[in-house]
């Protein structure tokens, strides 16, 4: 089982502090209200819990690591509405450092997409994706 | 210059489609499968180089024109739907915080 080698990384600089971004990322009510609809889980690494899409479904997912205030990562299932399961999912990495005007930097990193088309959900390719993005920018003719 | 302003126009994507379906072409080539002028595509060819999409390489005396894979990686990153998915979600993350109240 090999993983595709792509990632997602996000980088953040936030003016909140990392306890408030800790709690926004940690506690399920404060998740649900910027990460789906709902979220269940309990703070502890191997628990199972799901996030939820009024219009995606639910998706089953296992707490891995906690640092306190400092990382928490989670696995979450790639397809829907099902039981969670290693080998369909990915790993969401989460990283938060303080910045010395008392905010935080905030790291995210999804991996272990298994395959292109779980990662790009698109197996068309980028060129028509290209061609899409610059008509809703706006064309100019030389 | 940016790169979308160098996407921003149809013949231009049209040369970059042909390089990706066959990659090094002469001027020569390119001006073959396009119903326009020779002088039409070095301009686009010219933009395309200098937002660092084509790259020139020399087949002995003969200009080539190549597409460069990492500045295509970089902007097909930028547009994978599901990592859009993702900026979505820090959006959301930013306004629940507060960060906009500025």
């Amino acid at each position: 089982m090999s993983d595709h080698s792509e990632i997602i990384e996000r980088k953040l600089n936030l003016n909140s502090s990392p306890e408030k971004v800790w709690q926004a990322l940690t506690d399920p009510v404060q998740l649900s209200k910027w990460f789906g609809q709902t979220a269940k889980f309990e703070l502890i690494e191997g628990a199972i819990g799901y996030f939820g899409w009024q219009d995606h479904g639910k998706f089953a997912m296992r707490i891995e690591k906690i640092i306190p205030q400092r990382f928490f990562s989670w696995r979450w299932m790639t397809p829907k509405d099902a039981s969670f399961d290693l080998t369909q999912s990915t790993l969401v990495e989460w990283s938060l450092v303080p910045l010395d005007d008392g905010g935080t930097k905030l790291t995210m990193i999804e991996s272990g997409f298994k395959s292109e088309k779980s990662f790009q959900d698109n197996v068309g390719g980028w060129t028509h994706e290209l061609a899409e993005l610059v008509e809703s920018l706006g064309e100019e003719s030389l | 210059m940016d790169i979308f302003y160098a996407l921003a126009d149809p013949t231009r994507r049209n040369i970059i489609s042909e390089l990706r379906l066959l990659n090094n072409q002469s001027i020569t080539q390119l001006t073959n499968n396009q119903s326009i002028t020779r002088q039409a595509i070095t301009k686009h060819l010219n933009i395309l180089t200098r937002v660092g999409i084509v790259k020139i390489i020399w087949k002995g005396r003969e200009k080539h024109h190549s597409l460069n894979p990492d500045s295509l990686k970089e902007l097909a990153d930028w547009l994978k739907p599901y990592a859009r998915l993702w900026d979505q979600r820090l959006d959301q993350l930013t306004e629940f915080l507060g960060e906009n109240n500025e």
